[in-house]
């Protein structure tokens, strides 16, 4: 047959060996998402485009696996678990207890009554600063629990020892003339010794004055009963210890409120205290709220001529 | 992802919601280095892919609570990266960020790459052009290229290879259906082809590995 002239030729057919692989079926073949027919694996042998292509392809996913197969280094990752971490701690749910929701105030009010309670009972029950007597108790030194008889004992027998000379007081001045007061005996002690000696000697309080030579020895009796009476001190059972040379000595208990008074009393009596302990070191043995009593023990000298 | 893999990781979930807290910090054992290559593809650099891992288990710790189970945990994981990588992309292009790929500085100098491998090994092959295989030899110009194709085209790309997923998973995280991508795919290509092919070879660095 004679094509005429101007009319197209005949149309070509391509067969399916013949046409060209899409670029998305061999991009999915090499996926393993789809399989190529036995057409187009006839056809990818023939063609060089297609070949090419898919070679091309296959270059480029070996070097972009390649590229991206990276290993997220060390100091990465344990950066990153630990912001993590932090997160989760910062926000981790806190258990709500219901039966304590009440807990702050219910300390609180706790504590105020707390406070409450104990300043009624330092105001109103135990008020270390009270001046009522009643509440300035003092026991009587357990040396004089006996009472002494308005009549006295026997005197004793004269003491030999006693610087020589042996004074019977009770009948003189120097007694007491309160019944079942004060009593005034004399001891067997050795001689009362300086008042630095004495004053060094510890253990409890102890308290040497020196008294002017002009004060007779009753009047720093008197004197001293005086300033025991104004400090609250029953003087019954007190022993008041005298030997010749006027050394006066006296043991009582009391507190460290009462100890200063009867400092600031001896003092304003123009006696001098000696004790290398002043009431104030004392302090220490005045313990507690310094209502407990402690032994004292008070010695008056007269001054050396 | 192996059946066993997934019911521990559905158990771990479950102990999450139930109060357990700290059981998410196994959640992120597993996953980290996968998320890290994925976000590494994406955005072509170490810092950026960090930073975006981070912030994408912490999205993730915060929305655990709420996470329904239609999909995986892990494409779960993957859609929470891949919008962080998105918003990362964006916010670097903003401030004029390109590709963080320095031209002068070789490749594996920095303490932190394990891998220092510049130059690999290409399978033999006679019939493969050569210009193209001249330009794959440098890692620098296939992440310079993958960084220059689309962004839909990128994350197709990057989950193929990075986590040679099924079609349909990608399609799952991109939210897409199964031939757009594989039409997404074939296109990445031929664009990281032409790409590679039309580069000036002296715009191109190469480098070699140290010889160890």
């Amino acid at each position: 047959m004679n094509a005429r002239k101007g009319s197209p030729g005949p149309v070509k057919v391509l067969t399916e060996d013949q046409i060209c692989i899409t670029s998305e079926k061999i991009s999915a073949q090499l996926d393993g998402e789809e399989e190529f027919s036995d057409a187009e694996k006839r056809h990818l042998r023939q063609c060089q485009k297609c070949h090419r292509l898919r070679e091309s392809f296959k270059l480029l996913d070996d070097a972009v696996t390649k590229t991206l197969e990276i290993e997220c280094p060390p100091p990465a990752q344990f950066r990153i678990r630990k912001k993590v971490t932090h997160h989760i701690r910062k926000n981790m749910p806190i258990a709500r207890r219901p039966a304590y929701r009440y807990t702050g105030w219910v300390m609180r009010a706790a504590a105020l009554l707390a406070l409450f309670l104990m300043a009624w009972y330092l105001v109103f029950v135990d008020n270390p600063f009270s001046t009522d007597p009643s509440k300035i108790a003092a026991t009587p030194p357990e040396e004089a629990r006996n009472v002494v008889p308005s009549t006295l004992s026997p005197a004793p027998p004269p003491y030999q020892n006693f610087m020589g000379n042996s004074i019977d007081v009770r009948n003189t001045r120097f007694a007491s003339t309160d019944a079942a007061q004060t009593t005034v005996r004399f001891t067997e002690e050795k001689p009362v010794a300086k008042a630095e000696k004495i004053a060094m000697i510890p253990s409890k309080v102890k308290h040497v004055w020196v008294y002017n030579h002009d004060l007779k020895p009753a009047e720093v009796e008197n004197l001293l009963r005086t300033a025991i009476e104004k400090i609250n001190i029953p003087l019954k059972g007190i022993i008041l210890d005298m030997n010749q040379k006027g050394e006066l000595r006296v043991r009582l208990e009391m507190n460290r409120y009462q100890a200063v008074m009867l400092t600031r009393e001896l003092s304003s009596k123009s006696l001098q205290l000696l004790s290398s302990q002043q009431p104030q070191p004392e302090q220490k043995l005045f313990a507690g709220n310094g209502r407990e009593l402690v032994k004292c023990e008070l010695v008056l000298i007269p001054r050396e001529k | 992802m192996t059946g066993d893999t997934k019911s521990f990781e559905e158990k771990l979930i479950r102990d999450f919601k139930e109060g357990s807290r700290e059981r998410f910090n196994e959640l992120v054992d597993i996953y980290t280095q996968k998320l890290y290559r994925f976000a590494y593809g994406l955005l072509g650099n170490h810092h950026d892919a960090e930073e975006v891992v981070q912030d994408a288990f912490i999205r993730a710790y915060n929305a655990l609570d709420s996470f329904r189970g239609d999909s995986s945990f892990e494409t779960w994981m993957h859609r929470i990266t891949m919008n962080l990588a998105r918003n990362k992309f964006h916010w670097n292009r903003r401030r004029g960020e390109g590709v963080n790929v320095s031209l002068s500085e070789p490749l594996g100098s920095e303490p932190e790459i394990m891998d220092p491998a510049v130059e690999f090994e290409l399978p033999d092959n006679s019939s493969a052009p050569d210009a193209l295989l001249e330009k794959l030899e440098t890692q620098d110009n296939v992440i310079r290229g993958i960084n220059s194709l689309p962004e839909t085209l990128k994350e197709a790309m990057v989950l193929r290879h990075v986590k040679d997923m099924p079609y349909e998973e990608i399609a799952s995280i991109l939210d897409c259906k199964i031939g757009t991508v594989k039409s997404r795919i074939a296109r990445g290509r031929e664009l990281l082809r032409e790409y590679l092919l039309n580069m000036d070879s002296s715009s191109s660095s190469k480098t070699t590995a140290p010889m160890e």
